[in-house]
């Protein structure tokens, strides 16, 4: 049985700032906290309003929550006053159309979908946690997103989208030891002799080994991503 | 580009911030000279995002269990919302009016209580065999709908005047293809479970034509075998998937679903 000690939202009854930096600062409880009010606002949400199954109503939280993370930790998302998980639920929101759009479905109620393709999104929902957010947010995407992140603006090549369903493709086929080479390159960013390590090789070996695992996800992906 | 060790090493450095100002200002000026150094930089950012997304998403499916397992992710927030203004008034039972009448009623109202309950039982037992049977039913008649004895040929690749010679059907397709009939054969002789694990292996070997086709059998074979979850998340997958040779089979029949429920 939960109890208020162990329900991370207790440590931030308010979306502001330190709730934010929280986040910034990977602190677990913010994690936990964001995931909680994100799922109890946009599972009914999308569950309500088409009729997809909750396990595809969940892929879309977690994309959404996913999509946020990268945002926050390449400065792509800044905090400027208004409630994060308003931020995120329209972010889940804005897939949770495409995925409808995608595969074809029906929403169940006609006004949503006026109001789904709406660049400015009202929060009028019965739902209380809709609510609350309705009171401190505006739901304003550009407002949050930082668009003047010299990371971005310096960028040489223009901005190509990721097709994530290519790389998890590509992924799930290179081999364990490839995998785990990969997002020990990839994703953590660490050195050949930590990489290699990991697979019990040395590090020249895992140079070898970087390389051809790193020629074969793009091969893979490539492919993948023509199809 | 052909990816090289060095141009690796170099591009996981500037991805990943690590070059000194100057590094970093030569390397750009290099991509703005290269166009296929541009290009493989690219190719190597959206593969760098493409895994640090998957990371994140695994981390919020491991989160999500962790929540659940703790009871914090309540089922409450799944249901209908209701208007909490008006709670609903509980209902009034009138109760006997002396012990003496409840016990001369007692066996009544036991033997009553017995029927009562025999039939409820016997009705749920019912609705939940007619349920699915009715579900089978529109399992049965989706596939019948969507299933095709004969797969789509392979495309024709059209001449390349440059071309000295075509390049000959390799031994893995012909074996794909007699396997892909093979299993569309078990398929068709209601054989689900020769069918799923053949066409499974097919799927997931050399991608191709032919592997492709056997994906979509494969959701045509879990609706057969009355897994229409999971010929859902088959047919999700192709719908995805441009170009695919079922691509469109593979959306109207997701529509099916959605609207037989």
């Amino acid at each position: 049985m939960a109890t208020d000690l162990d329900t991370p939202c207790a440590h931030f009854d308010q979306e502001n700032l330190a709730f934010y930096e929280a986040l910034l600062a990977d602190q677990t409880q913010a994690w936990e906290c964001l995931y909680i009010r994100s799922y109890r606002v946009f599972i009914p949400y999308a569950s309500q309003r088409s009729s997809i199954s909750t396990d595809d109503a969940l892929d879309i939280l977690q994309d959404g929550l996913a999509e946020f993370a990268l945002k926050l930790k390449n400065g792509k998302y800044v905090f400027q006053g208004k409630a994060v998980t308003a931020y995120v639920f329209t972010v889940c929101r804005n897939r949770w159309v495409n995925f409808l759009k995608k595969n074809r479905i029906r929403k169940l109620d006609a006004s949503t979908e006026a109001v789904a393709e709406e660049d400015e999104f009202v929060w009028n929902e019965p739902n209380p946690f809709l609510s609350t957010y309705l009171e401190k947010s505006g739901d304003d995407i550009p407002e949050n997103e930082n668009r003047e992140n010299p990371a971005e603006r310096d960028a040489v090549w223009e901005d190509i989208e990721t097709d994530w369903e290519a790389v998890g493709r590509a992924f799930a086929e290179v081999g364990e030891d490839c995998r785990t080479m990969l997002h020990c390159f990839y994703v953590e960013e660490k050195s050949l002799g930590e990489c290699g390590s990991r697979i019990g090789l040395q590090e020249n070996s895992a140079k070898v080994k970087r390389f051809r695992c790193a020629q074969r996800m793009k091969a893979l992906y490539t492919q993948y991503k023509r199809e | 580009m052909e990816l090289s060790e060095k141009v690796l090493e170099q591009i996981g450095a500037y991805l990943s911030d690590r070059m000194t100002s100057a590094e970093k200002a030569n390397f750009e000026n290099r991509m703005r000279n290269d166009e296929s150094l541009r290009q493989e930089v690219a190719t190597q950012r959206e593969i760098k995002q493409g895994l640090a997304f998957l990371a994140q998403k695994q981390r919020f499916k491991t989160l999500h269990t962790d929540l659940e397992k703790r009871g914090l992710l309540k089922d409450v927030a799944l249901k209908p919302e209701t208007d909490e203004s008006q709670p609903a008034e509980p209902p009034i039972i009138a109760l006997p009016t002396s012990r003496t009448e409840l016990r001369t009623n007692w066996s009544y109202f036991s033997a009553a209580a017995s029927v009562l309950l025999l039939a409820g039982l016997s009705w749920a037992l019912f609705q939940n065999w007619s349920d699915k049977q009715a579900l089978m039913a529109q399992n049965e008649k989706s596939f019948e709908l969507y299933f095709s004895p004969v797969p789509k040929p392979q495309p024709v690749i059209p001449i390349d005047p440059d071309r000295v010679a075509a390049p000959a059907e390799s031994a893995q397709t012909r074996s794909d293809s007699v396997r892909l009939t093979e299993a569309i054969d078990a398929l068709q002789q209601s054989d689900t479970r020769l069918a799923i694990n053949q066409l499974t292996s097919i799927s997931q070997g050399k991608p191709g034509h032919w592997s492709a086709s056997a994906h979509w059998y494969l959701a045509l074979a879990y609706l057969k075998a009355q897994q229409r979850e999971e010929a859902r998340k088959v047919a999700r997958q192709l719908a995805g998937q441009n170009g695919h040779p079922y691509q469109e089979e593979a959306r109207e029949l997701i529509e099916h679903i959605q609207q037989n429920p």
